[in-house]
């Protein structure tokens, strides 16, 4: 069902500096001269309104993709600019665009990727997307400041898309990630042109004990300091990206763009495959640790057992500060957690999650960071669904399949039958018989019960599984204890408890 | 065929159409968690979501319920390798259909749901198994898989089986009686694919036999069709 492929040129289109993408086919019909000098008066109202800073930030990569009649077309590189100007800026930029062209009543923002560059036939699934896009929950506004210039440094080399929520802030500090914080906090915290401490510096921690969210804080944090450059990469696209830019660009703009990172992150290191890209990572390692640059890795083992690496990039990773980040002990699981609710309510305002649920989850939840998450939508989904309050019981449901990782068994009538005849201490041979003492009676309609509601068994089946009877009787068993549940309490209670019992 | 019975008219396979549309859904306890995600959508507890369910109990009509909304692309989850998903995920929003624990391409799937989260597009999957259970050899997307929002669709109840019957009748454009419903309701499997059967089967029959579709008919289409 899914349309033909696109044609798309690479995993990863390389927008800015290091691949200069191919100029766009511009619509020589539509992009007069007189639409391109309107565009760059435009640009300089907008310049003047914002200031050089937000400007350069935003609008320096927007393109103009057309003017039809009343609606302009505009395009920018990502997804993310796109979202964020609708949101902040979609008004200014049509009062720039009305002040020199009274007719324009309306701005479309695109994003163009690779794929829609090469197929410019497209414009009506561009067209399509506005709409949509208004509803990605955006970042809050505080975030905006330290956004800025990270997030176009990063775009603008390529790397890989940072996550505003993996900050130092939300960074939860406990005994098993000490020392991986600290060495961390220092990298990010170095400031340009100082000697560096250790290089590089490796971070190895099993899966969802927070290495990403630490290189990412580094990111960051790094960003935000003037004059720095952080540039984010995970394995999987340093191998398609970056390696792909070096090979089909000249080695110099290459290497002058590398020159101007100061820090290099690669995260997920345990996915570089391929000898080529090996030979390449080590020649960039090397040349960014011999220019005083630091490195930060990030793997889910140490250097020395990553067998898919030859010995020179093994010995030089582990050359520097090698850290492990350890199990997260029950305090640090609590934190994190309480820490990830405050984030989710910004978003989902009536999510409250009961110290003492947030403290069963820690408890229970042990397997790593990820699960914490995992428990976590899943409390909100319930939350979300059936508007009940987070509740010990609701969530002791709720993360069950976490636990005990299986989907819910399968219950045989023979199960049921045996479990009934036990609970009520009568035998099996008892409720198949046809005996009608009410010490069977009761039991064997309890049994017809649970048959018809735990197994998808009809209602004959089940009459033939209890010693061949019809399937009226088989009807009347479950319609009667239906009654009870809904009428006693003690009925009701014991119904529940064999559930609870076949479940398990 | 035995032709003791007489002559008997051919019926022919033709496919007849089975509506995907919202309006179509039939809603009930069983699907109620679902259908609110679907219904809910964006304001989902994740970008990626996970419809759960034993076959038949609507996944695939939820699927395109939520692709007509999102704007979705359908992807089988067999067309899933590293090359095509450049493309997939271009209208922002993606359904993966029928993915089938130990059956895809593990490296293909950790790309997507990393690719996802980088374009901030929505991803919905549909397994009949949830994925916490899928055995996965690389651990980072064993613990993403964990960490998805699950809904499960269960078997239908009672009275959901019914509309279900009802339903299938209607797609084949047979007008039944609420008589012949609870009939077999009750002497069928509670499942969408029991249902699914039990209504070919007297569709077939009653094409086959020239007669009209009733309990008669039924009670002896029945005796051959139950385990």
């Amino acid at each position: 069902m899914l349309k033909p492929p696109e044609p798309a040129p690479a995993v990863f289109p390389l927008p800015g500096t290091l691949a200069a993408p191919p100029q766009s086919p511009r619509k020589t019909t539509e992009m007069t001269s007189t639409n391109l000098e309107r565009w760059s008066r435009v640009k300089q109202r907008l310049r003047a309104e914002v200031g050089d800073d937000i400007f350069s930030s935003w609008f320096a990569r927007m393109d103009l993709d057309g003017l039809d009649d009343d609606v302009v077309r505009l395009s920018v590189p990502t997804r993310f600019l796109k979202s964020w100007i609708q949101a902040h800026y979609a008004e200014r930029v049509l009062t720039c665009w009305r002040s020199e062209q009274p007719l324009v009543r309306r701005i479309e923002v695109s994003v163009r990727s690779a794929v829609l560059r090469n197929n410019c036939t497209k414009p009506k699934s561009e067209r399509s997307e506005p709409a949509r896009d208004g509803q990605y929950p955006m970042q809050s506004a505080d975030h905006r400041h330290f956004m800025v210039p990270a997030a176009t440094q990063q775009e603008a080399l390529g790397g890989s898309p940072l996550d505003p929520r993996l900050s130092f802030d939300l960074f939860m500090v406990g005994r098993s990630n000490t020392l991986a914080h600290a060495a961390a906090k220092q990298v990010a915290n170095a400031r340009r042109g100082e000697a560096v401490m250790f290089n590089p510096l490796y971070i190895h921690a099993g899966v969802g004990l927070g290495k990403t969210h630490l290189l990412q804080a580094i990111a960051w944090a790094g960003n935000a300091r003037n004059g720095r450059k952080v540039l984010y990469l995970t394995a999987e696209r340093f191998m398609y990206g970056f390696v792909s830019a070096l090979k089909t660009q000249t080695a110099i703009a290459f290497k002058e763009a590398l020159r101007a990172i100061d820090v290099l992150v690669i995260d997920d290191l345990q996915f570089l495959q391929g000898k080529s890209t090996q030979a390449e990572f080590c020649h960039t390692l090397n040349a960014l640790i011999d220019a005083g640059r630091q490195v930060v890795v990030a793997g889910d083992r140490p250097p020395a057992d990553l067998e898919s690496l030859d010995d020179r990039v093994r010995s030089r990773l582990a050359g520097g500060l090698v850290v492990e980040m350890g199990s997260h002990e029950e305090e640090l699981r609590l934190e994190i957690l309480k820490a990830r609710v405050a984030v989710a309510r910004q978003h989902h305002p009536g999510f409250d999650v009961p110290a003492l649920v947030l403290a069963f989850v820690a408890k229970t939840i042990t397997h790593n960071g990820r699960d914490l998450d995992g428990a976590l939508n899943r409390l909100l989904a319930h939350n979300k669904l059936t508007g009940h309050a987070v509740t010990l019981e609701m969530a002791e449901c709720a993360v069950r399949d976490l636990v005990r990782p299986q989907d819910p068994k399968r219950v045989r009538i023979e199960d049921i039958q045996r479990t009934v005849a036990r609970q009520y201490n009568v035998s099996r041979a008892d409720l198949l018989s046809s005996r009608r003492t009410a010490n069977v009676v009761r039991p064997r309609q309890i049994a017809m019960y649970l048959a018809k509601t735990l197994t998808l068994r009809s209602l004959p089946e089940i009459g033939r599984r209890f010693g061949g009877r019809d399937h009226t009787t088989v009807l009347h068993a479950v319609r009667k204890i239906e009654t009870l549940v809904g009428n006693d309490t003690a009925t009701a209670d014991e119904v529940e408890l064999l559930k609870r019992l076949l479940q398990e | 065929m035995p032709s003791a019975s007489g002559p008997h008219q051919l019926a022919l396979a033709l496919a007849h159409h089975e509506s995907f549309a919202r309006e179509d859904f039939l809603a009930g306890p069983s699907n109620a968690a679902a259908l609110a995600f679907v219904e809910g959508w964006p304001d989902w507890p994740d970008r990626v979501l996970a419809l759960v369910g034993p076959p038949g109990s609507g996944k695939s009509h939820l699927a395109a319920i939520w692709a007509e909304r999102a704007g979705a692309r359908l992807m089988s989850s067999r067309a899933l390798e590293e090359p095509s998903l450049g493309g997939a995920l271009a209208t922002g929003a993606l359904v993966l259909e029928d993915v089938r624990a130990g059956a895809f391409e593990e490296a293909a799937l950790f790309h997507l749901l990393n690719l996802a989260r980088e374009e901030r597009a929505f991803l919905l999957l549909t397994s009949r198994t949830s994925p916490v259970g899928w055995p996965v050899r690389v651990p980072d997307l064993a613990s993403r898989l964990r960490a998805l929002p699950v809904a499960a669709l269960g078997p239908p109840d009672d009275n959901l089986l019914r509309a279900v019957l009802i339903k299938l009748f209607a797609d084949r454009q047979l007008a039944v009686d609420e008589n012949l419903v609870g009939y077999l309701a009750a002497r069928i499997e509670r499942s969408v694919a029991a249902a699914r059967a039990a209504v070919a089967a007297l569709d077939q029959a009653s094409l086959r036999l020239q007669r009209p579709v009733n309990r008669a008919l039924a009670a002896a289409t029945l005796r051959g069709f139950e385990p």
